[in-house]
């Protein structure tokens, strides 16, 4: 069987194919590079710009969503027009239902301070007007008509009272009339001491002054209600004639503006109809004044209800925004409403609505973290009401769950247009599409980010503008080509594949900035290979104390793995154990007994709980070629059982399943194996060896172990043939292989395997049926018949009915 | 002119209230005794004896019909909250008050408790004993009568700053500019002397008279001039200066008893007669 050589173990990127000498030539990269879908996807997304036609960027962390989304949209936003600014200002009608104004670009800013400033004078123009002199006459003029009117009336009833010999008196709670006698109150007996027409008389005196008295009382509310008419009047002709400039100068401002004109008309109409209440109420610094009454807090107008909430201020903006909303909570998504606490209750109006980023992303897009939206309570569910209504509506929490009873504000809602586009793993996009209805209507467009790219001339150009990029980005040293062909090498080792490189760009993009800190620990200016090996190995060394313990173990003979020698029954199989994101590869001593049993193969590790289903998989394949391939005619009359040794934890995966079926194979013929070679590769139920992952770390996790226990040129790895492509071994292991000290191994069947561990020929079956003599082969077949016919002698002694199925 | 005692008439009225806690804050300032009296105003027994004796309510109109009981019920309830009143509000500013309940004619009762000195102090607007009795002109005679003072209070009843008094040169004048002084001094208040008399030039001798009087006393005053004591000139004047509190001579031949009357009526803070 013919091994590797080195060049097949490794692709080297050589530097002097490079036409620079340091990235410091290269120019930026504009576009993007190896994500031609993706790229795509945005472009029609952002083209398109329909409703539903919002955008889930899905990728693994790392291959830069963020960056080429945001790149693609900026690029779109240029060519659209600014939104309008927009404000929230008083409903004088609705008080609890806040008015929208959108205005042009920069207006809203300008309206803001214009009202800021009206308010301002209309304190002192009102102040002015009812501390004039014409005002204060009038008012007294008329306060003074109607102060004398009840009073007239009761002076001229108990003027004629008196006349007729009564007395008006005032109890607290009201008045009477009685008779006098020599200038004081007639008594009762006094009273009933007069002739009964005398007393007729008197009473009916009392009683007509009674019912006049009655009768002017009476008549009270309805002066009093003239005078309130009277003085309003006043006020609003003295108020209107103070507040008609200056509003008039803005709606000639804003005349262009009929929203805004419409608006200053109703403080207009406000104004007069609340001018008392504003300048008796207004505190100095232009707050209400709270009026504690019987019914708790009681807000009274003031001069801020003029204001304008400017929420987005688009002044100097260019092109539609492209907002990326790092928290997006339910609140910072569509705004919110505070409040304040005045005297125990919690109060507020429109000024206290606070903008969201969508507010600020209208007209535009928004990127959104899709993990951390669908963390915050409510956010999901939020933004998904508001794309589907077009309406963004600010409503609090505890609103919209019933939970809250305190006063709160219904604003108008803004109509919305905006582009969504969430960022996440695929895993989040998959769950949303598959178990939320809405998802997909409204999240028609995928941008799905591959992880890796090929290697292409044109993809390996870009690679390298784009390390050049971020270095630059970084302010990090000029990297040479020595170590841009370096990093280019590590990414291939990322995705395992000689012909792909990672497009997890983030991964290089650490590996960047660690190389330029080991130059600048080294004192030089220039980033070279070694400094990004010196960084790559940085990396293995802070994360691979697990795999020297495990190593240190083997070499101790704690764990037991063989290296020399042959052995029948055992093998040394391949795993690979990850740490977080570091991998390493670990040889594991594989064995297998047979015995006369009824064609069970028995996964120990599944038995125990200890095996994965991919595992049991590999073990009951390995059944079905047993008995196929060699008894087809014969019930499989062993009983054989295999087990990854000294392994206490979960093993999963069927890439051991063709080391098995050496190890189990072995046990059969009791033919021994070369204990020099590790296996790894799956196999199916034709002997055929299948791809696995992980090539590289199996490799060199055994190669680790063999320098361990002393290397003796012998040893080496059996690999599935289609995994070729997929090395890019260490250093240390090429030059290995290359002096003869380490070998690998290609294969595509079970028998090309068997070859290399036993050192017999295989050999197919002959014409005749048989396998031929002095091969492996045949020594299994043998074995087994022998075992069926034991078993038949076995099954005779014992009831032959028992014959059991296979 | 000193003060020697603080008379209060309560009756439990809500300015009747507001009265008593200015007028107790008044008697704290000067250091003098407190007396609350509340009259049993028997004209209103004798009314409430007549067989068809009833009422009209002065808010809703309404008739109702009384007996003395009634009355006497009323009165003993408002005695009852009148002098709980006086002792609270007199031990928080620590004053020494008594009590007193008389049966009579509330006008006579009243001058038979007062002495030379008193300050007489009453609720004025709405239901109050002063506006019952008629305000200025019952102040002003009992005022006289009494060789005192009279106090209307309203329910802005705080007597603070700024104090006008009115001057035309006579001996109630003196006397009520010398209270005004009292009312100023300690209390960081302007004070505002409306002089009056039949010329310009004697109102000007007025002001330096007066300004030169109340020098003495170390307090500084602004004076206007007028020719003519006209009420609802001197209330909006006084108004115009945020005056709080009015001081009037009680019996000034230049201000009429319509002109006491009419500004004890329609001025909104404290109004003080002061007898000659």
């Amino acid at each position: 069987m013919k091994e590797l050589g080195p060049a097949a173990l490794y692709r080297r990127y050589d530097p002097e194919e490079f036409d620079f000498e340091t990235t410091a030539e290269l120019e930026d990269l504009t576009g993007t590079v190896g994500q031609p879908r993706a790229v795509a996807a945005v472009e029609f997304a952002a083209g398109i710009a329909r409703e539903g036609y919002n955008i889930f960027a899905l990728g693994a962390p790392g291959v830069g969503k963020h960056s080429l989304v945001s790149h693609y949209l900026e690029k779109h936003a240029e060519t659209r027009a600014v939104p309008p600014d927009v404000c929230y200002v008083h409903n004088f009608e609705e008080p609890d239902k806040p008015r929208l104004l959108q205005l042009p670009p920069g207006r809203g800013v300008d309206l803001r301070r214009d009202t800021a400033k009206l308010a301002e004078n209309l304190r002192a123009a009102l102040t002015g007007a009812f501390e004039s002199e014409e005002y204060q006459t009038r008012r007294q003029v008329i306060e003074d008509e109607f102060k004398e009117r009840p009073r007239e009336e009761l002076r001229d009833i108990e003027e004629r009272a008196k006349q007729e010999g009564l007395v008006l008196l005032r109890s607290p709670v009201g008045m009477a009339f009685a008779p006098t006698k020599d200038g004081e109150v007639m008594s009762g007996d006094e009273f009933r001491a007069l002739p009964e027409e005398e007393q007729k008389k008197i009473q009916e005196k009392v009683e007509g002054y009674q019912e006049e008295a009655q009768k002017a009382l009476r008549q009270m509310p309805s002066w009093d209600r003239d005078r309130h008419t009277r003085v309003r009047d006043l006020d609003r002709e003295v108020v209107e004639a103070a507040v008609a400039a200056p509003l008039d100068e803005l709606r000639q401002k804003y005349e262009s503006l009929p929203g805004v004109v419409a608006y200053l008309d109703a403080v207009q109409h406000d104004v007069v109809e609340r001018a008392r209440e504003l300048v008796e109420q207004d505190g100095p610094s232009g707050e209400a004044v709270i009026a504690v009454g019987p019914k708790g807090p009681d807000r009274k107008a003031s001069m801020s209800r003029y204001h304008v909430n400017l929420l987005v201020d688009n002044r100097g903006t260019t092109g539609a925004p492209v907002i990326y909303e790092d928290n997006p909570t339910y609140d910072n998504l569509i705004g919110r409403i505070e409040h304040v606490a005045q005297f125990g209750a919690l109060s507020t109006d429109f000024n206290h609505i606070k903008a969201g980023s969508l507010h600020r992303a209208n007209g535009g897009y928004i990127m959104l973290d899709a993990h951390k939206l669908l963390r915050a309570p409510y956010a999901w569910e939020a933004l998904k009401r508001a794309l589907q209504s077009g309406n963004l509506r600010i409503e609090s929490l505890g609103q919209t769950l019933s939970m809250m009873a305190v006063v709160s504000l219904e604003p108008e809602p803004l109509p919305l247009n905006v582009q969504v586009v969430l960022l996440g793993e695929p895993i989040l996009y998959y769950l949303l599409s598959q178990h939320d209805p809405d998802f997909e209507e409204l999240f028609k467009v995928a941008s799905d980010f591959a992880e890796l790219m090929d290697a292409t001339p044109e993809n390996v150009k870009g690679y390298v503008r784009l390390l050049a990029t971020l270095a630059r980005e970084d302010n990090l040293r000029r990297f040479d080509r020595s170590a841009v062909a370096r990093l280019l090498e590590y990414s291939s080792r990322v995705v395992g594949d000689q012909e792909r490189l990672t497009a997890r760009i983030g991964v290089i993009h650490d590996l960047l900035r660690e190389a330029d800190y080991w130059a600048g620990v080294n004192g030089v200016e220039v980033v070279k290979a070694q400094h990004v090996q010196q960084a790559i190995d940085a990396q293995i060394n802070r994360a691979d104390r697990v795999r020297e313990r495990v190593h240190e173990q083997i070499a101790m003979g704690t764990i037991m793995i063989d290296v020399a020698g042959a052995k029948a029954g055992q093998v040394n199989g391949l795993s690979v154990l990850m740490l977080g994101n570091f991998a390493f590869g670990r040889p594991s001593r594989l064995t297998a007994r047979v015995r006369l049993g009824q064609g069970n193969v028995v996964d120990i590790e599944r038995e125990v709980e200890l095996g994965g289903p991919l595992h049991s998989k590999g073990v009951l394949i390995l059944a079905g070629y047993l008995g196929a391939n060699y008894t087809p005619d014969q019930p499989l009359s062993l009983s054989a059982s295999i087990v990854f040794e000294q392994s206490y934890s979960g093993i999963d995966g069927d890439s051991a399943s063709a080391a098995e079926l050496f190890a189990l194979l072995s046990a059969i013929a009791e033919i021994p194996l070369k204990q020099s070679l590790a296996v790894t590769g799956s196999v199916n139920q034709h002997g055929e060896v299948q791809a696995i992952g992980g090539v590289n770390e199996k490799i060199e996790g055994f190669f680790d172990v063999c320098c361990a226990k002393g290397i003796t040129g012998e040893q080496g790895v059996i690999i599935p043939a289609s995994n070729v492509r997929h090395l890019m071994l260490r250093r240390d292991v090429v030059a290995a292989v290359s002096s003869g000290q380490f070998h690998i191994y290609p294969i595509e069947t079970i028998d090309q395997g068997l070859e290399l561990l036993t050192g017999m020929p295989t050999a197919a079956r002959q014409s005749n049926g048989e396998y031929p003599e002095g091969t492996f082969n045949r020594l299994v077949e043998t074995k087994l018949l022998e075992l069926a016919e034991k078993r038949r002698a076995f099954g005779a002694r014992n009831g032959a009915d028992k014959e059991p199925a296979n | 002119m000193r003060i020697q005692r603080v008379v209060v008439a309560i009756d439990a009225s809500p300015t009747s209230l507001a009265a008593l806690e200015a007028t107790t804050e008044l008697a704290a300032r000067w250091d003098t005794e407190l007396l609350g009296i509340f009259v049993e105003d028997t004209n209103l027994l004798r009314m409430a004896s007549l067989p068809f004796a009833r009422e009209v309510g002065s808010h809703s109109g309404a008739f109702r019909a009384v007996d003395p009981q009634d009355i006497k019920r009323q009165f003993r309830s408002q005695a009852d909250r009148a002098r709980r009143a006086l002792e609270r509000t007199a031990q928080r500013l620590r004053v020494r008050a008594s009590f007193e309940v008389v049966q009579g004619s509330v006008k006579d009762e009243l001058l038979a408790v007062l002495r030379e000195g008193d300050l007489l102090s009453l609720g004025k607007g709405g239901q109050s004993l002063a506006a019952r009795l008629g305000l200025g002109s019952t102040a002003r005679a009992i005022a006289t009568a009494a060789k005192g003072c009279v106090l209307m209070h309203s329910h802005v009843a705080r007597v603070t700053g700024p104090v006008t008094v009115i001057y035309d040169g006579h001996r109630a004048a003196d006397r009520a500019l010398a209270t005004a002084v009292e009312l100023v001094r300690g209390h960081e208040a302007r004070l505002i002397i409306m002089c009056i008399a039949a010329t310009r030039e004697a109102t000007q001798e007025l002001a330096r008279t007066a300004s030169a009087r109340v020098k003495e006393e170390g307090i500084e005053a602004r004076c206007r001039h007028l020719t003519e004591a006209d009420a609802p000139e001197l209330v909006q004047l006084a108004r115009f200066f945020g005056t709080n509190t009015i001081v009037l001579p009680a019996n000034s031949p230049t201000l009429g008893e319509q002109v006491v009357e009419a500004v004890a009526r329609d001025f909104a803070g404290p109004v003080l007669v002061v007898a000659g």
